[in-house]
Order: C-alpha cells, then structure tokens, then sequence
C-alpha cells in the first residue's frame, strides 16, 4: 500500500463575491486507487481585506469517493465538505464539495468583495502500490 | 506571488501553572515583504503531559494577523483574531490569546492550566509575498 499526499496552495487577489471554483487534483501523486476508496484532506480558506477588522480563516475537510480507479464519483451522496472552524469576520458565505469531468473540487463563494485569499491545504488518498 | 510557510516547534520543560508564557513568531516568514492588504495566518497545537494516569492533553489553536506594513502586524485589536479549534484530553490552558507588540511583532501568550507539565508547542506560520 502507498499513502499519496499532496499539500496544495493557492492565492486569489482581490476575488469578487461570486462562486469560484477551486480543482483538485484528481489522483494525488499520479496514485492509481480503485473504486471505493476515499479522497479526503483539508482546506484553509485564509482571507483579508483593507481596513480595520478584516481578517478570516476558516478551515474545512473534505471527502469524495472514487468511483473507478482515476474517476471521483459524480452521485450526489458520494461527496461532503464539512467546516471545522471558523475565526474572525466572516467572509466566506459557502464552500460545497462538487465534481466535474471527473475531478474533485471546491466550489467557494465569498460574502464580501475584494478579500485576499489564501487557500492552503492537504488531500490524501491511498493506493495498492 | 510566493506562499511562505515555516514550522515551528518548542519545547518546555515542568512549566509552572498559572504562569504567562510568550511564543513570539517572526512577522514575516522566510523574511519577505507581505502584502499589506494580506494576513498572517498560524495553526498551533499544544500537547502537555507528566507521569500519572490521565495526565494528558492536546489543544489545537487557529490565529490570524493583519498586517500593517510589509514587514509588521498592524496593532489595531480588530486586526487580529484567533480560537480555539478543539482539544482533548486534560484541559492544559486557562489562557490563549493572539497579541502584537508595539513594534508589531506577533506573539502567543499562553498560560498552563496545569502544573509543572511538559509541553511540546509545535504549528505552521504563512502567508503570501508579492516576489
């Protein structure tokens, strides 16, 4: 058995308050897994904006399910992104875990214009070699 | 853009209760200018133990910085914000808090809530650099 790991970052200047799309790699580390097995890991949504009072950090874990052995599942249930915790001013009004073509992502929407972000994280999935 | 990042680790030896600790961070990691419209982000997790049954215990912290300059936090209380995230185990500290000194430095005051522990303080510091 391998463990895959991959650590991932991310910087957005200036995002407006629309929905962003954040793709994962689909298969950490070229890892060839098999149907049924998990893709999960951890996003630190980081943001900041001018002004007194604006800062955030929100930190979120993340699971998808692998539906062949390159492939994440597109079935609704097969997906979950759930918040750990939040600090400071809140600016982040969604984070849902999406697939499209295939690929694991992240589907943001910023609650207040113009921030900074950063968005650092770790994924993980496990193969038979 | 550049995504600094530096790992910390400290290590305390039968640290008194009820006694203010300090963990100063550096400003910038890797020493290169922030952003100024940026933050200053930190994830630390305390674990503390001494010898008997049960005398154990974990806390992870979340703390974030606005800076001011390009090399130092802004001062402003509105600017910096932290919680804790969870912990188990025994609760090992009365007080976290977030700080800036007047010169804008960030730094940690921690306050044990046992006594004469051994503590490992262990996080990562980032943010993101214009070069």
């Amino acid at each position: 058995m391998a463990y895959n790991i991959v650590k991932f970052c991310q910087y957005y200047p200036a995002v407006p308050a629309v929905q962003q799309i954040f793709q994962l790699p689909r298969n950490p580390m070229g890892a060839t897994t098999a149907a049924g097995a998990g893709l999960y890991g951890r996003a630190t949504f980081c943001a900041a904006l001018s002004g007194a009072g604006n800062i955030s950090m929100e930190e979120w874990f993340f699971v998808f399910h692998y539906q062949s052995s390159t492939q994440i599942s597109g079935t609704a249930g097969d997906r979950f992104a759930g918040l750990v915790k939040a600090i400071g001013t809140p600016v982040l009004a969604a984070c849902v875990a999406t697939v499209g073509s295939y690929y694991a992502r992240l589907t943001w929407t910023p609650s207040v214009a113009d921030c900074n972000w950063i968005i650092r994280g770790e994924m993980w999935t496990e193969s038979p070699s | 853009m550049a995504h600094n990042l530096v790992e910390f680790e400290q290590h305390y030896v039968g640290v008194a209760s009820a006694t203010s600790q300090y963990l100063y961070l550096p400003p910038t990691p890797h020493e290169k200018p922030a952003l100024v419209d940026g933050g200053l982000y930190c994830r630390v997790t305390f674990s503390a133990a001494v010898s008997g049954t049960g005398n154990l215990g974990m806390a992870e912290y979340f703390f974030a910085w606005h800076y001011a300059t390009a090399y130092l936090l802004s001062t402003e209380t509105l600017d910096r914000t932290w919680s804790l995230v969870t912990e188990i185990g025994a609760a090992i500290l009365t007080s976290c808090v977030g700080r800036v000194n007047a010169e804008g430095v960030p730094y940690i005051r921690w306050i044990p809530n046992q006594d004469l522990w051994n503590w490992t303080v262990r996080g990562e510091l980032w943010n993101e650099s214009a070069d």
